[in-house]
C-alpha cells in the first residue's frame, strides 16, 4: 500500500514538473520575436499549455496556477498587471468545469466552444487594457484565436506525452 | 469558490495598478524573476544575428560597406555644417546672455524584443542599471524619437514607445511654433495630435519636434509629420494624425540621451 501510494505520488509529481517544464516553453515561445506582418497571429502558448493540461492531467493545473501564469504574462508583456491573469482563471475554471464533458464532444464542437473560449479571453483583456471601455478588434481577437485553434490538438498531443498516470487511467 | 478568490484577487490587482498603489513592486519582483527565461530567449537571437553576419558573402559586405562609407560621407558633411550653427548659436547666446547647453551624452543600445499585446508598444533594449540606464531616460533611433524607458533592470530595460496609446510627447510645429502634445493612437503604429482646436495653424506635411517641455524629451529631435487632418462640425476638436519619424518597431538600434548640461 506504502510502495503503492509513493508510486503515485511520484508520478503527481512528474505530471507537476512536465507542466512546469511546458509553461516555461510556451513562455518563450510567447516572448519569441515574430515577423510584424504576423505579429497578431501568435497563439495564446501559455493559455494553450493550460488548457491542454486541464483536460490531460486536471490534477495538476488548478486554477491558481492559472492566476500565476497570467500574471507571469502580464509582466513579461507589459499589460495591466491582473489582465492576463483575470482572463485565465475564467477560462481555465470554464475548462476545468468541463474537463470531462469536452473529450466526447464532436470535433468540431468542441473546436467551436474552445473557439468561444478563446474569444473571451482576448475580449476580457481587451477590456481590462481598455480601461472599462472593449476596445475591440477582429484581427487582435480572431486571427490568435484561429491560430490557437490550429495548433490546439498538437499541444494536447505534446502534452499527452508526458502523462502515463493518464493513460493508466 | 476558490476561482471566486483569484478573480477578486486580479480586480484587486488591477484596480491598485489603476491608482498606482504598489504594483511597480510587484511588477519588479516578477520581472526579476523572470530574468531567466528572457535570457533564454535572448541567447539564440543574439547568436543567430552573429551567425548571420558570419555567413555573409564577400560580395554583400563590399556592398554594405560602400553604402556605409557614402552614408557617414553624408553625416560628416551634416557634421560640419552642424559645428558652424552651434558657433553661431553660442555667439548668439552670448549676446542675449543666455545660458548655453551642452549636447548630452548618448549611447547605443541593441532592441531585444518589441511587445506587440494589444494595445501595448514597448521593446525591450540590452542596457540597464549598469550601463547608467534611468527611468524616464529618452530613447531616438536615428531619425527621430522612439520613447522613454519605464522599467530598468541590471542588463536590460522596457521602453514605452511614443506610438504607445499611454504615451503623451509634447511638440512643437517646426513651422510655425504652435505647441501640442501627440499622443499614441489606437490604430496601428499612428499617432495623433491631442485636442487641436479647429483654428489650429497646422496643415498636413508639418514637421513635428520636441518642445523640450516637461523635461524628458531634449527639445528639437523630430517626433512625426501631420499625415492627415480631419475636421468634422459635430466634433470640437480637430482629428490630426501623425506619421512617426522614427522606425519605432522597426529599428535594431537605439539612442539613449542623457540631459544636458
Amino acid at each position: 500500500m506504502g510502495v503503492a501510494r509513493v508510486a503515485v505520488d511520484m508520478m503527481a509529481v512528474r505530471a507537476w514538473g512536465w507542466m512546469m517544464v511546458a509553461l516555461l516553453c510556451a513562455l518563450w515561445l510567447t516572448c519569441l520575436p515574430m515577423p510584424h506582418w504576423a505579429r497578431y497571429a501568435r497563439p495564446d502558448w501559455v493559455l494553450l499549455v493550460l488548457v491542454c493540461g486541464v483536460m490531460v492531467a486536471p490534477h495538476a493545473i488548478n486554477v491558481g496556477t492559472a492566476w500565476c501564469a497570467g500574471l507571469v504574462l502580464d509582466v513579461l508583456l507589459g499589460t495591466v498587471l491582473g489582465a492576463h491573469a483575470l482572463a485565465m482563471t475564467v477560462v481555465v475554471y470554464v475548462v476545468w468545469r468541463a474537463h470531462r464533458r469536452l473529450p466526447v464532444f464532436h470535433p468540431i464542437k468542441r473546436g467551436l466552444c474552445l473557439f468561444a473560449l478563446w474569444v473571451l479571453y482576448h475580449t476580457m483583456v481587451l477590456w481590462v487594457q481598455g480601461g472599462g471601455f472593449v476596445l475591440w478588434s477582429l484581427s487582435r481577437v480572431a486571427l490568435p484565436s484561429l491560430s490557437s485553434l490550429l495548433v490546439w490538438p498538437w499541444v494536447c498531443a505534446c502534452m499527452r506525452l508526458g502523462q502515463p498516470l493518464q493513460r493508466v487511467a | 469558490m476558490r476561482c471566486l478568490l483569484w478573480v477578486l484577487l486580479s480586480v484587486v490587482l488591477i484596480v491598485a495598478g489603476a491608482h498606482r498603489m504598489g504594483t511597480t513592486a510587484i511588477r519588479d519582483a516578477v520581472s526579476t524573476a523572470l530574468r531567466p527565461v528572457q535570457w533564454v530567449v535572448d541567447w539564440p537571437l543574439s547568436h543567430l544575428d552573429q551567425f548571420r553576419r558570419a555567413m555573409m558573402t564577400h560580395d554583400a559586405l563590399a556592398v554594405e560597406n560602400r553604402a556605409l562609407r557614402a552614408q557617414l560621407l553624408e553625416l560628416q558633411g551634416a557634421v560640419q555644417r552642424m559645428h558652424a550653427v552651434e558657433s553661431d548659436n553660442a555667439r548668439l547666446a552670448a549676446l542675449l546672455k543666455a545660458r548655453l547647453k551642452l549636447p548630452g551624452r548618448v549611447r547605443a543600445a541593441q532592441v531585444l524584443t518589441v511587445h506587440s499585446a494589444p494595445f501595448v508598444r514597448q521593446l525591450m533594449i540590452r542596457a540597464g542599471v549598469a550601463d547608467g540606464v534611468f527611468e524616464g531616460q529618452a530613447v531616438l533611433d536615428a531619425t527621430g524619437v522612439m520613447g522613454q524607458v519605464i522599467t530598468v533592470g541590471t542588463h536590460s530595460s522596457r521602453v514605452l514607445l511614443i506610438s504607445d496609446a499611454r504615451h503623451a510627447t509634447p511638440i512643437v510645429d517646426h513651422r510655425n511654433g504652435w505647441r501640442g502634445v501627440v499622443v499614441g493612437a489606437h490604430a496601428e503604429g499612428t499617432l495623433a495630435l491631442a485636442h487641436v482646436p479647429k483654428t489650429a495653424d497646422v496643415h498636413v506635411g508639418d514637421r513635428l519636434l520636441t518642445s523640450g517641455l516637461g523635461q524628458r524629451f531634449p527639445a528639437g529631435y523630430p517626433v512625426g509629420v501631420v499625415d492627415a487632418i480631419h475636421r468634422s462640425s459635430n466634433q470640437a476638436f480637430s482629428e490630426v494624425r501623425v506619421k512617426p519619424s522614427a522606425g519605432l518597431e522597426r529599428s535594431r538600434w537605439v539612442l539613449l540621451v542623457w540631459p544636458s548640461t
